[in-house]
């Protein structure tokens, strides 16, 4: 039988009531608050016990403050005197139990508490929620913006999609804390200028679902990143997860090493932080070499791609001085895209050279056949169909301007070329793109 | 914090620096309040700590003395004034009642 439960508990930073109400169910179901971090609580088993908690906020509090933290010495007799004894605690927030039958509450004065609590909030919950919400909700616009600007090209990519689907669920988690805590406080303080409190009550069901959903994406994007993705990424994502994991661990031991021996908070905060450093960068250092060779892999694996795209100078069957192609690549589990631009630049120009146009293309690889018609549609919408015969695709359209979308097995080209292509360069087109 | 903030005191406030019309601990302040007020008045803990720091700052104690976890505070001439203040409104009030209601109804 387990004698210590942890669990991951949601509650607002500022709901008093609600940790409080929770915290004395779970004492009378037999499990004590032992200890918290702002995410991870931690139980341990004890006989069920009708206990008395309450919340209070020191708003000068920190995570690295040492434990007993001295400044709050004077609190601490003072709430000793009345049977509260200080359980556990968070920068902030501090959380004691009492276990007489009717203790004189820790709060009395409604306004003197809220101005307490308005002043940790302020510091712990609304200045950098208000900063992360603004940060989270644009890179959110940024990933799914693009699935109703260009869906096809949203749906290739690894990230944008689900990191857009996890950042808009954290800026949504955000904004209801928010909401919350501002009506909360807009209750609070009419009622405190009449002498009385009100009760807090975070979101909780809310948030909790919002957190999941945003991890949910999380998970999806790292499972899609293993699947998809090379070795060099996938050894990328194990080794910044487990610097992560590493790293977390050593900042949590070696703050709680540093607390307790009452060392000061600046001590705590630079030497764990120093400390974190150094074991991160020690990791990295150990991981690169591999990366490094993965790396070369991928290189030389594009190679072989490379030497096969189609350029300029295979269409109009001489070599094109000045020209010189770039070329991306992006793969989800629906789509993948390989994009290739051959252009003219003014630094490799010679005599010889001649600016003839840019040639373009973008080949959509559609992994779910389902999402063929859609692509297809998508890619051709405005244009008018042409003969496919001379690309040898199954259907062709010409989009104006020298732009062509053609449909082949299982891909689509949109290409876009500096001249009126004639049957034996479309031929050409097939070859390299169609087959 | 803002003078302003203390223009009127709360009951609690009002007792707690009535207390300190002579050098007290913050526990002392608990039992003296108590005692002053039959145990009408109590003063949480939490309350109490918040109340002598935003009391220190605006002047109204100031620190005596530190022995160990304990302080010990004493009301300061700003404080005293403050406290009069409140007991002039206080005296108001009852009196405004008096006029009222008479001296029979109290």
């Amino acid at each position: 039988m387990r004698d210590v439960k942890r669990r991951m508990e949601n509650y607002s930073f500022y709901d008093r009531s609600g940790i409080a109400a929770h915290l004395e169910a779970m004492a009378a179901k037999g499990w004590q608050l032992e200890h918290m971090t702002n995410l991870i609580w931690t139980y341990r088993r004890s006989a069920p016990q009708r206990l008395r908690y309450a919340v209070t906020y020191y708003p000068g509090g920190s995570a690295y403050d040492p434990e007993p933290n001295p400044a709050l010495a004077e609190f601490y007799e003072l709430c000793e005197h009345e049977g509260w004894e200080r359980v556990a605690g968070f920068a902030e927030m501090n959380i004691f139990v009492n276990r007489r039958e009717n203790p004189t509450p820790l709060e009395t004065d409604p306004a003197v508490e809220l101005g307490v609590i308005e002043r940790s909030v302020r510091r712990r919950l609304t200045r950098p929620y208000w900063i992360m919400l603004v940060v989270t909700a644009l890179f959110a616009f940024l990933g799914l913006g693009n699935l109703f600007v260009d869906p096809v090209y949203a749906l290739s990519g690894l990230y944008s999609v689900p990191a857009g689907l996890c950042l808009a669920f954290c800026a949504a988690a955000l904004a209801v804390e928010l909401v919350g805590y501002y009506r909360w406080r807009s209750r609070a303080r009419e009622a405190a200028a009449h002498g009385e409190s009100v009760e807090t009550k975070s979101p909780y069901q809310a948030l909790r679902v919002l957190l999941i959903l945003a991890l949910a994406a999380l998970a999806v994007m790292l499972l899609c990143m293993f699947i998809v993705g090379d070795n060099y990424m996938r050894f990328t994502i194990c080794v910044i997860l487990g610097v992560y994991i590493i790293g977390s661990a050593i900042m949590r031991a070696s703050t709680k090493l540093f607390k307790r021996r009452g060392s000061s908070k600046t001590k705590t905060m630079v030497l764990s932080v120093a400390l974190v450093f150094a074991v991160c960068f020690a990791l990295y250092s150990a991981a690169a070499p591999t990366a490094n060779d993965l790396g070369e892999e991928f290189y030389s694996a594009e190679e072989d791609y490379v030497n096969s795209m189609l350029t300029l100078a295979a269409l109009v069957g001489h070599e094109t001085p000045g020209y010189m192609p770039s070329w991306s690549k992006r793969e989800s589990v629906l789509l993948a895209q390989r994009s290739v631009r051959d252009w003219y630049r003014e630094s490799y120009y010679t005599d010889s050279s001649e600016n003839m146009g840019d040639l373009e293309y973008t080949t959509t690889y559609v992994k779910l056949p389902a999402l063929y018609g859609f692509c297809e549609r998508t890619a051709s919408r405005g244009g008018e169909s042409v003969d496919p015969a001379p690309w040898g695709a199954l259907r062709a359209y010409s989009m104006g301007g020298g732009a062509y979308t053609l449909c082949y097995d299982g891909r689509i080209v949109e290409i876009s070329l500096p001249f009126t292509p004639t049957d034996e360069q479309m031929a050409i087109v097939d070859e390299k793109l169609g087959a | 914090m803002p003078r302003s903030k203390f223009q009127t005191l709360t009951e609690q406030m009002f007792y707690v620096l009535l207390s300190l019309n002579t050098e007290r601990s913050g526990v002392e302040i608990l039992d003296a309040v108590s005692a002053m007020t039959a145990g009408r008045v109590s003063v949480g803990s939490g309350t109490l700590y918040n109340l002598l720091e935003q009391f220190v700052y605006a002047g109204f104690i100031r620190e005596t003395r530190v022995e160990g976890r304990r302080r010990s505070y004493v009301l300061t001439e700003l404080g005293r004034e403050t406290l009069k203040n409140e007991y002039g409104r206080i005296s108001a009030q009852a009196e405004d009642y008096r006029k009222i209601f008479g001296e029979a109804s109290t």
